[in-house]
């Protein structure tokens, strides 16, 4: 499990990185100021330092400066108010790998830590992908539970732990494509997972052999403490009061039922199509969640546009309408959806024509990539290429 | 005779003649040219007559043609048949025009019959336009900021930079005469990186130019953290890009430039991995006449 030193002489500050490391299964040390951060390394390394520059006693540039000097390398986020050139520029000097302006947002703590400890999908500790629902969509992120970015391919939503590979299949036969599965065979097997990536439900078979199924669903949660534990028993296996009573926090019956999967991830999972096909047409689908959602919501779309570009290839179709009316106006992720949706449509042979309101054309036309892309008032427009 | 450090006292001298005319409002400045200056006078009635405007237009053929040529673009939505100049207007409406313009304008400012000033400034005007090409992309990003005045931003960041250099080229047509030498490379390329800005603010007020524009000329240092989303930060860190990509007029400090990406990205928001694919391709979307 990744380490994390955050040294800042604010308590506020340190409780929300604390709060926030240990959601993504990070184990967070702190320290008040450089020269206590300094005492504390000297103890134990750790993975990564989220360091402040203005504090008492010894100031961050003058903490980083010690630790290079003799010899640390460890990576350094700086995570401060100061945003004067020359400061930052000197501790770009001594090597930090990112830099974040407080006050901050959680995504870009999440994503930037992510990115220095290589877990963002750039190579490092990214463990086995996970099984794909088709072939088609082998190649795609796993669709995050709490990221959009190239973040998320670290996350992943269920990890199944069964010794019958077949009980693996079988579920993710069951599941969307957009919902990523790893499957494990062994405690093992899970434990490594487990310390690899962020799993947001784990399924465990209550009937391993050599495992005491719940002492090992006690271990994968001290790994994946906000992840939801999930038995899987045989509907002989009794009452599900018993089964919640060992610590489980919900219960799948094998041989799965259609209904009750559907059942699961109605409880775990948003299931709402964001995307939706109608001959060549595909229509986004309102955003109707909270706002932390919305990453997750965006990455979505664009994987179910991949998918769908690849069907419409399959069917001959040289050119589909994207009917993007219905979405929310976030610049950033509409221009990069859009990017993307056309690169991965060219590629296939597709031309894209857009239809949406008059903002999401203001936004599009506002940056040169995206300003040159057909866009239509109405679908009638679009078909007739008005 | 000219002891060695005589181009570094003239330089200096020269520099401070400079800013004590900034100063005192003396300072020679070019004027807009008229037409243009014409156009941006009827453009700022809310209500503005497109037949004067296209009058005012057609005196001036090449940016006529710029208007047409910018209204039959697939960025205005158009496919069919070729946009007449009043057509055009209207369609382009009074803050893309205004960008048109002004940018129009700009252009002859970097332009001189001296061949080594021209060549210089030619690689000015680049880099200037990388700025607001990405400008323009990063508060499209961001929302809540105004694309085309951060383009004219980034466009004009460096507009000191020409005015002043033809100015110390005038005054060498008349003192080389008598002190061959007087000021070297050196010299030259110093007085115009420390006074730039200051002749730049005076050029922007001259010219009418709004707030936030001259603004963006006088602070690029830092980053501005009361106001997180301002046009001058957009520029400062897209003018940074800019300098990691290579399109820079001198040398680079490359610590400087990363924490200057970093605290801009930090402070601005917005996709990285959205922002370094624009600025991949950056390259391509330069005109290839060189603006």
């Amino acid at each position: 499990m990744p380490r994390i030193l955050t040294i800042d002489d604010s308590s506020t500050i340190r409780s929300i990185i604390t709060k926030q490391m240990s959601e993504l299964g990070f184990e967070v040390d702190h320290a008040e100021d450089g020269k206590q951060g300094l005492d504390k390394l000297e103890e134990a390394s750790v993975d990564l330092i989220l360091l402040d520059v203005t504090m008492p006693v010894m100031d961050g540039p003058a903490m980083l400066a010690a630790l290079r000097e003799r010899g640390d390398r460890t990576p350094v986020i700086m995570l401060t108010s100061e945003s004067k050139r020359s400061i930052v520029a000197g501790a770009v000097k001594l090597g930090i790998e990112d830099y974040i302006l407080k006050p901050f947002k959680p995504d870009e703590l999440r994503g930037k830590v992510m990115k220095a400890l290589k877990l963002d999908g750039s190579g490092g500790a990214a463990a086995a992908g996970p099984i794909a629902a088709n072939p088609a969509v082998a190649s795609a992120p796993a669709a995050s539970p709490s990221s959009g970015s190239s973040a998320s391919r670290q996350f992943t939503d269920i990890l199944v732990v069964d010794d019958m590979e077949n009980v693996h299949k079988k579920l993710r036969s069951l599941l969307p494509a957009h919902v990523s599965l790893n499957g494990c065979v062994s405690a093992r097997d899970a434990l490594q997972h487990c310390q690899e990536r962020v799993y947001r439900v784990v399924v465990v078979d209550l009937v391993i052999p050599d495992v005491n199924s719940v002492a090992l669903m006690n271990q994968l949660r001290a790994l994946q403490p906000h992840a939801v534990m999930v038995a899987l028993a045989l509907r002989s296996a009794g009452d599900v009061g018993d089964v919640k009573g060992q610590g489980f926090n919900d219960v799948v019956y094998k041989p799965f039922e259609s209904a009750a999967v559907d059942d699961f991830l109605s409880k775990h999972f948003e299931v709402d199509d964001v995307l939706s096909i109608d001959g060549n047409v595909l229509q986004c689908a309102a955003f109707a969640g909270k706002e932390d959602k919305l990453d997750r919501y965006f990455s979505r779309l664009r994987t179910l546009c991949h998918e769908s570009f690849e069907k419409l290839a399959s069917a001959c179709y040289d050119d589909t309408i994207l009917d993007l009316s219905a979405v929310p106006l976030r610049n950033d992720k509409i221009v990069r959806l859009l990017m993307d949706s056309d690169k991965e449509a060219k590629k296939l042979g597709i031309a894209l024509r857009l239809v949406g309101t008059p903002e999401i054309k203001k936004v599009l036309s506002a940056v040169m990539e995206t300003a040159a892309m057909p866009f239509f008032a109405s679908r009638a427009d679009a078909q007739s290429g008005a | 005779m000219a002891g060695p450090d005589m181009p570094k006292r003239l330089g200096s001298e020269l520099e401070r003649i400079v800013l004590e005319r900034i100063a005192s409002n003396r300072l020679i400045l070019p004027a807009m040219p008229a037409v243009p200056q014409r156009c941006l006078d009827i453009l700022r009635d809310p209500d503005f007559n497109v037949r004067r405007l296209v009058k005012e237009l057609e005196a001036e053929p090449v940016l006529a043609l710029l208007v047409v040529r910018a209204a039959n673009t697939a960025s205005y939505g158009r496919s069919g048949a070729t946009l007449a100049l009043e057509q055009a207007v209207v369609r382009i409406g009074a803050r893309h025009l205004k960008t048109l313009i002004t940018e129009y304008a700009v252009n002859e400012l970097f332009d001189s019959s001296n061949r080594q000033l021209k060549d210089a400034n030619r690689k000015v005007w680049e880099h200037s336009l990388v700025v607001a090409l990405l400008a323009r992309d990063i508060a499209a990003l961001i929302g809540n900021i105004e694309p085309d005045t951060c383009y004219l931003a980034g466009l004009l960041h460096d507009i000191g930079k020409p005015v002043l250099a033809a100015m110390i080229l005038e005054i060498d047509r008349k003192l080389g005469r008598q002190t061959p030498g007087w000021i070297n490379g050196t010299a030259w390329t110093q007085i115009i990186e420390n006074s730039h800005r200051k002749v730049g603010v005076a050029v922007a007020t001259e010219w009418k130019l709004p707030d936030a524009i001259t603004a963006a000329i006088r602070d690029c240092s830092d980053y501005d953290g009361a106001d997180r989303a301002s046009v001058g930060n957009v520029v400062r860190l897209a003018n940074a890009l800019a300098k990691r990509e290579g399109y820079t007029t001198g040398p680079i400090d490359a610590a400087d430039i990363e924490a200057m990406i970093m605290v801009g990205m930090s402070m601005l928001g917005g996709d990285t991995s959205v922002v370094d694919r624009l600025v991949t391709g950056i390259g391509a979307r330069l005109p290839s006449a060189g603006g």
